[in-house]
């Protein structure tokens, strides 16, 4: 049970993992960010979806997209550099898989650059 | 010995209508059995085995079950409120039996689900060493698996959601799973209406289960 975290339906802008990768980095997002009530319900959501469309998120409702761009970009780099991955070290498989969201997101910046696709 | 396996044989019987009756429902009856029943039975016959006995413990595992040769696959899905349960065995209370049922963990729903795409593709689905993709088969081709029972709760309010994690699902693996066996038919048609709609290229990615 794949899910997604996208910010524009190009192929390069759509991330995705098994499910319980995504359980797992969804656990450390909704622990972490817990204070925020609508990233964790957006956390959670996204997991019952099967993904998360930042960018339509961010037409619906720009706070909270970029709220949950900026959890999801902490953790990830958390991720990529080994720490904090509950079923121990995360593997090359799963930093590699996490490098590429965190690239994904730091594209996603709709605030500065007013675009939400790929250059 | 011909004797001995026909008073087994009504003994068993004997039991099964006792728990039927035990009950007091006949929904009890179905719910063990390798087949789909309908949902609002089901839900009914949960219902109340939890009103009969909130405290109810599960006697059987799924790995008893699958000792029993009752696979995942056989052991029907029950929804209440969007959440999904397995038929868990047989709880006994006093002189009554109750069926009862545990709250299916994740894993056994994707397994569920993975068992019907094999048996559907007639292909071996392998887990992929790729954390970004579910499955891949023997030729390499790589799968997602799209259908989350959470998902049943909030279809009124997500459902574009859903039909744009369709489209975006679809960029990434070469076929996506779509497996909505056990859904509300509602849920279910909506899907195949969208589905139908897709461009070619990809709707031929889209392999549709239980709709």
């Amino acid at each position: 049970m794949a899910v997604t975290i996208s910010t524009s339906s190009s192929p390069e802008d759509v991330w995705m993992a098994q499910n319980a990768v995504f359980s797992t980095f969804a656990s450390l997002v909704t622990t972490r960010f817990s204070d925020d009530e609508e990233v964790v319900s957006q956390v959670e959501l996204a997991e019952a979806m099967n993904g998360v469309s930042l960018d339509v998120l961010y037409e619906d409702d720009s706070e909270v997209a970029i709220r949950l761009r900026r959890a999801f970009q902490t953790v990830a780099k958390d991720v990529e550099q080994g720490k904090n991955w509950s079923s121990g070290e995360a593997n090359s498989e799963i930093q590699s898989l996490f490098a590429n969201l965190t690239k994904l997101l730091e594209r996603f910046d709709p605030e500065e650059k007013g675009t939400t696709t790929t250059p | 010995m011909e004797r001995v396996k026909s008073l087994r044989l009504f003994l068993a019987v004997l039991f099964s209508f006792l728990a039927v009756v035990g009950s007091g429902s006949v929904a009890y009856g179905d719910l063990l059995a390798p087949k789909r029943v309908k949902t609002f039975e089901l839900e009914t016959g949960l219902k109340e085995a939890v009103r009969l006995n909130p405290a109810a413990d599960i006697l059987f595992t799924l790995d008893d079950l699958a000792n029993k040769d009752a696979s995942i696959w056989d052991v029907p899905t029950v929804f209440v409120a969007g959440v999904p349960y397995i038929s868990g065995g047989v709880y006994k209370s006093g002189t009554k039996i109750l069926r009862t049922w545990k709250k299916a963990p994740k894993a056994a729903v994707e397994a569920a689900s993975r068992a019907r795409a094999q048996k559907y593709l007639g292909r071996n689905l392998k887990d992929s060493v790729d954390p970004a993709f579910d499955y891949v088969d023997d030729l390499g081709r790589t799968y997602d698996q799209m259908g989350n029972p959470a998902m049943i709760p909030h279809w009124a309010k997500q459902k574009q959601q859903f039909f744009n994690q369709i489209d975006r699902h679809l960029q990434k693996a070469d076929f996506t799973v779509i497996d909505l066996s056990n859904f509300p038919k509602n849920i279910q048609d909506e899907v195949a209406e969208y589905v139908l709609k897709l461009p070619e290229n990809l709707f031929d990615k889209v392999i549709p289960i239980g709709f």
